[in-house]
């Protein structure tokens, strides 16, 4: 073969000045050496990922529960259900009286026979020592 | 450096032996390209395309072809096809590029000749694609009808047929200006 420089010298054509320094350099960077990618763009990359797919299931989800509380015809009366129960509750802890206390005691296993005491009398000995009615109810 | 002690460098330590295979061949298949595609820009771009691609498919290289001529045909396919592209966006034709020729005999940025290259480099625009690539392989890269061969994967005696009509048209050509 021609040695390069001679055939160079045959060649016609022109390259632009330091081009063959500037094309190895690039070439090496595109193939040898890639640009690392630095450890804060990969996580950033990675936590952008990770919150648009927890946004789109939380976005999902929501519909999904609206979907199904909107279209299911049993839904609405649950609901009133849970707000029922809840009424209920709270009327039966603002009713808490002694006489609904004196009845729980009556069925519960401490009776006078056990302790020795009698209904009102044991509640009376838990309101002295500043225990609230429903305090007693819930324990019992 | 021989070719198979850069491709036993190449498998051992790719990146010392791709630096010496650009070292060695940048040069030798820029000039082959620019022949081809003649404008510097195109014949950038598919050379840095040739080393990508040999970069990535230096595992795929078998000791069945040399590594010269394996290198040609990867710069050889990379400029046919920037040339077909070229043909399809119809920005500049081979046609366009001769009357460049013609009109930039003197102080052109691009070409540095004497006339009789450029009469020459016009003749041999003239030419049929594969014609013309034979006839660079042969004229200026001085290759032997076995490595042509080899780079175009093309019979030793086609190409011959090949290079002989090319050489006849040339004649013709710079005879008749």
């Amino acid at each position: 073969m021609k040695d390069p420089a001679n055939k160079e010298k045959n060649n016609p054509f022109r390259v632009p000045e330091g081009y063959f320094d500037d094309v190895t350099r690039k070439i090496i960077a595109d193939t040898i050496a890639p640009a690392p990618v630095s450890m804060r763009r990969r996580f950033a990359g990675t936590a952008r990922i990770i919150c648009l797919a927890a946004a789109s299931l939380a976005a999902i989800a929501l519909v999904t529960v609206t979907v199904l509380k909107t279209v299911s015809p049993a839904a609405g009366k649950k609901d009133a259900d849970l707000e029922l129960n809840s009424a209920d509750q709270e009327l039966l802890y603002g009713d808490i009286d002694l006489y609904m206390l004196e009845e729980s005691l009556a069925s519960a296993s401490m009776n006078s026979e056990e302790t020795g005491l009698s209904s009102s009398e044991l509640i009376e000995y838990l309101l002295l020592d500043n225990i609230e009615l429903t305090d007693i109810y819930d324990n019992l | 450096m021989h070719d198979d002690n850069i491709h036993a460098l190449l498998l051992s330590d790719p990146g010392k032996g791709f630096s010496l295979l650009l070292d060695k061949y940048s040069r030798k298949l820029y000039w082959h390209i620019r022949r081809l595609v003649i404008l510097h820009e195109d014949a950038d771009d598919a050379l840095q395309n040739t080393f990508v691609s040999v970069w990535k498919n230096i595992g795929n290289f078998r000791n069945e072809s040399s590594l010269y001529t394996w290198l040609y045909t990867i710069a050889t396919n990379e400029a046919l096809a920037l040339l077909k592209k070229r043909q399809r966006n119809s920005t500049i034709s081979l046609d366009g590029l001769e009357n460049i020729f013609a009109s930039s005999a003197e102080g052109s940025s691009w070409f540095d000749g004497d006339e009789a290259q450029l009469k020459l480099q016009n003749a041999i625009l003239k030419l049929p694609e594969k014609q013309r690539v034979v006839f660079n392989l042969k004229y200026f890269d001085e290759m032997t009808y076995e490595e042509m061969s080899s780079v175009l994967g093309t019979s030793e005696g086609a190409l011959k047929a090949s290079y002989h009509h090319a050489v006849k048209k040339i004649e013709k050509i710079l005879a008749g200006d």
